[in-house]
């Protein structure tokens, strides 16, 4: 038996959703994205790949945009996590929502909550964004891919939103 | 407006299969084999000794029958779990597990699967040549071999006896789906039926085959889906989740496939070779056309004969010629089974005819567009497919707009010479042709939407059995029952029912969506605003003419009088309105790209997508213009960049989307769309379908572009850097020119001799 399928018993203390949780660690590859969906139920995370490739079970840690589908649960340990639905209740989050509805910026939905994610850490780090530097936006999305839509919507949303949150993107 | 599932997609509240199974349920892995084609056995023992195994099956579970993945029908020949592997992947048998880490380590084990590898048929040669057969089901390795048209002696006479002649040979790689979703499926015992969910596009048609299958009433629970591209119009692992939770007692359990099963397992669009023969005159006139396609099936049908069908007949409906012959072949192999997938073999038939009337308008000096207007089919011209006469054509008008709103006079074709530096732009283009219903003379398409009236919230209820995977059909159905009851969209629901009780549609296919359910729905909507006023008159005790819904729907009331009925007071209502066709609804468009290539590298960026479709009646303008968007970068990706890898063995180079390079937002292009403006043809709300229309051309146009660009089409998809860079050597090498064959010179088309040498290679 090799050293990794003894179980392990390490405790993790980490922040989801405002929420302090206290998991014990079963294995050590144990993925931050199975405990916020087996665990918690979080099915906002979704899973695309498994590989970081996709971009789907983007969640915030500590204010910055991962794939969740690589980020030990161990490793998460201090943690503050935020997920598409609990981002979206602040004021930043319901524009981006807002801003995807109006602009039909989804079609199947499944890459749509990473998206947002994404758009949150993205605008939230850089209130300030250069709404005509096309090129720089999709540089920010190039982790996140969607099948349906062609991208341009999405990117469209998240310029909208940028462009009439100048002077308050982080509230 | 925005679409109806928007704020729970935003939200993550739009379920999929492994949200919605109910928690907490055991963890369900596929066990899959890795040879081409092996006898097979799973060593139960030692994977059930594993910790927290709950739960193992394979063919000695399964007392039922073999049964065919495709939910329309087809052989019967696929196995829930095979003890005969018959391509790398195929499923052997299922594990379940307490928790993930417990059934990641029993994957991970050695030993659980046990293979004897047996010769297999490695490569479409290896399927043609049969000396190796893939699936004994199939004979010589043919799934499906059929014609249409014009006797093969008669198309051979036309060929020769035109003055000018030109042959072409286009080869395509497979190429997985790339959903978002993985196939998931999960099951549960609830005393009398299985619940199962599934990422079927077809759910009704999927409930009754696993009724029968089990002898057992299955219910399919409503879920969305994470795209679905035809390569979820399927029954695929559903019997799996259901012997795994037969099992573990009934007990709910998920079965997760992985992205890796996806990328090299699954369903692929079709690799094969498409092969043209045509005789036209010297104003570019086709006189004969001679058609033959062939597609690698892998070892089970699934979709194959259809798909390889419906190549061969896109084909042939693209252009008129008096005389027309059809061949297409699904060939059996044991490498990844191709599926139905977004344009069902339209995007291969369409590389294959306008790279091939491109070089005949080059060869003949004809600018692209004059020379479809002098082929593309007019109101009134034998359908080569079924002999129907074919109406509402509006190919040439689509061509007409782009030549008046985006094309300068002249040839658009004109090639540049390699001599003037590093970058070379171009613009191609390509017509497309879909349906807008599976329908034919013999088997009509037909779609029941239920519409309910909820009397206490004064809202109504939208029933279908379609799934929603993207595609648009539920915000459509919302839009046109909101338009014909007058309701605001806030007060309407969609509500997914596949139980044999539920109004009846086959699913999501074929682009079916806006016309067939679509006019369901209208029908619908329109039954239910009867039924309404006439139990609104009773209350009254008045006519039903003289009653009507007052603009807020609180109320119905007497047209210029006093009296009114609440709706709350009128009795919960139901009804059911169907639309049946045998019209395919045939859309026509035409697309154009603008491309720069990097001669260095073999890169192509493109810079332009132009899209001009008749889809009938439109019916929501900026939801149609956004699944052209959408279909745009999938077909750039088709072009340029998916595909699946063969090694030697059969197995697939590709491993996830590291590898499976579907585009990222980076190689977005500006679309531009416009529709014709259309009087209703087709079914009640007139509208036609979108959906694979909007991805057939967008290859044809790019490698046209290409070939605008550098002098040469490229004869294989998708076109990789390396494939474009040797293409362009050869090019300097000896730059091609387009060898037509003269009825007295009967000097033969040299055209795609390298290329057609380099896939029989691939071949052998």
């Amino acid at each position: 038996m090799s050293a990794d399928a003894v179980p392990a018993t390490q405790s993790v203390q980490l922040t989801v959703n405002g929420q302090p949780h206290t998991v014990e660690v079963r294995y050590v590859d144990d993925m931050l994205v199975d405990f916020l969906r087996d665990e918690l139920g979080l099915v906002d995370v979704k899973i695309g790949c498994r590989e970081g490739a996709c971009g789907a079970c983007a969640v915030l840690v500590d204010g910055v945009a991962v794939t969740s589908c690589l980020v030990y649960l161990a490793r998460a340990d201090g943690t503050e996590i935020a997920t598409a639905s609990y981002l979206l209740e602040a004021p930043l989050g319901e524009r981006i929502g807002a801003a995807f509805v109006e602009n039909r910026a989804m079609q199947c939905g499944y890459c749509t909550p990473g998206m947002v994610v994404c758009a949150y850490g993205y605008l939230a780090a850089a209130p300030y964004v250069d709404t005509a530097d096309r090129a720089a936006l999709a540089d920010a999305f190039r982790g996140h891919l969607c099948r349906c839509t062609g991208y341009t919507r999405i990117l469209d949303a998240v310029s909208e939103v940028a462009q009439n949150s100048h002077g308050d993107a982080t509230d | 407006m925005p679409r109806i599932d928007a704020w729970p997609k935003v939200k993550g509240q739009a379920h999929y299969v492994a949200d919605a199974a109910p928690r907490p349920f055991l963890f369900g892995a596929l066990l899959v084999t890795t040879s081409a084609h092996c006898l097979v056995s799973v060593d139960k023992q030692i994977l059930a000794a594993q910790p927290g195994i709950i739960a193992v099956v394979d063919h000695t579970d399964v007392t039922e029958t073999r049964f065919s993945t495709n939910p329309h029908g087809g052989p019967a020949d696929s196995h829930i779990f095979t003890s005969t592997g018959l391509h790398p992947g195929d499923i052997v048998g299922a594990i379940a597990a307490a928790d993930r880490g417990a059934l990641k380590r029993a994957l991970a084990l050695n030993g659980g699967i046990v293979e004897q590898p047996v010769a297999a048929a490695l490569s479409l040669g290896d399927g043609l040549q049969a000396q190796v057969i893939a699936n004994e089901r199939y004979p010589f390795n043919v799934i499906s071999d059929q014609r249409f048209g014009d006797p093969p002696a008669t198309v051979t006479a036309a060929l020769d006896t035109a003055p000018m002649q030109h042959e072409s040979f286009v080869s395509f790689d497979a190429a997985p789906h790339g959903f978002m979703e993985p196939v998931a499926a999960a099951a549960r015992w609830a005393e009398d039926r299985w619940e199962v969910w599934s990422p079927t596009q077809c759910p009704a048609l999927v409930r009754a085959r696993l009724d029968h299958l089990f002898a057992t009433r299955c219910q399919l629970m409503p879920v969305y889906l994470g795209g679905g591209f035809g390569g979820k119009e399927e029954m695929s692992i559903e019997p799996a989740a259901i012997v795994l939770s037969r099992a573990c007692g009934g007990q709910t359990v998920l079965i997760e496939t992985t992205r890796q099963q996806m990328t090299t397992a699954y369903r692929a669009r079709h690799g094969g070779y498409i092969r043209l023969n045509t005789g036209f005159d010297d104003a570019g006139v086709f006189l004969a056309r001679d058609i033959d396609v062939v597609f690698e099936a892998g070892p089970y049908n699934g979709h194959s004969s259809d798909v390889a069908s419906n190549a061969a007949d896109t084909a042939a409906r693209l252009y008129r010629a008096p005389v027309v012959a059809a061949r297409h072949r699904a060939v059996a192999t044991n490498r990844m089974p191709g599926g139905g997938f977004r344009g069902y073999g339209g995007i291969q038939a369409a590389y294959a005819v306008e790279t091939h009337i491109d070089e005949i308008a080059e060869s003949l000096g004809l600018d692209p567009v004059t020379m479809r207007l002098r082929n593309v089919p007019r109101d009134g011209d034998r359908d080569p497919v079924n002999g129907a006469l074919m109406h509402g054509m509006r190919g040439a008008e689509c061509l007409q707009l782009l030549q008046e709103r985006w094309l300068q006079p002249g040839p658009t074709a004109a090639r540049l010479s390699l001599a003037e530096g590093r970058f070379k732009t171009g613009r191609g283009v390509a017509m497309v042709m879909a349906g807008s219903a599976a329908a034919g003379a013999e088997h009509p398409d037909r779609a029941e939407v239920a519409c309910k009236l909820n009397p206490d919230t004064a809202t109504v209820t939208i029933q279908t059995s379609v799934a929603e995977a993207g595609q648009g059909t539920y915000p459509l159905l919302a839009l046109t029952v909101s338009r014909e009851l007058a309701l605001d969209q806030s007060r309407i629901a969609v509500e997914n029912d596949a139980s044999e009780q539920g109004p009846h549609d086959p699913g999501m296919f074929g682009s079916r969506g806006a016309n067939v359910t679509g006019s369901a729905a209208m029908i619908a909507a329109i039954l239910l605003r009867v039924a309404m006023i006439k139990e609104a008159a009773l209350l009254l005790a008045v006519d039903p003419e003289q009653v009507e819904i007052v603009p807020d729907w609180t109320a119905l009331r007497v047209r210029d009088g006093e009296e009114t009925v609440k709706i709350s007071e009128l009795p919960p209502l139901r009804v059911v309105g169907a639309h049946e066709t045998s019209d395919p609804g045939l859309a026509y468009g035409v697309q154009c790209a603008d491309v720069t290539v990097d001669t260095h590298t073999g890169a192509v960026t493109v810079d332009r997508i132009i899209a001009i479709h008749d889809i009938g009646v439109v019916q929501d303008y900026d939801g149609a213009k956004a699944q052209i968007e959408g279909a745009a970068v999938q077909g750039i990706g088709a072009a340029l960049s998916e595909r699946a890898t063969f090694r030697g063995d059969g197995s697939v180079v590709e491993r996830g989307f590291l590898t499976h390079l579907i585009p990222t937002c980076v190689a977005i292009a500006p679309v531009d769309v416009a529709f014709l403006d259309a009087p209703p043809m087709v079914g009640a709300t007139g509208a036609k379908g979108l959906g694979e229309a909007s991805i057939i051309g967008i290859p044809a146009a790019i490698g046209n572009a290409i070939g605008a660009a550098i002098g040469r089409r490229p004869r294989a998809l998708p076109i990789t850097p390396e494939r474009l860079a040797r293409a362009i050597e050869a090019s300097r090498a000896a730059p091609c020119t387009i060898e037509l064959r003269d009825r007295l010179a009967a000097a033969r088309v040299t055209h795609n001799d390298e290329h057609q040498h380099e896939f029989h290679n691939e071949l052998r």
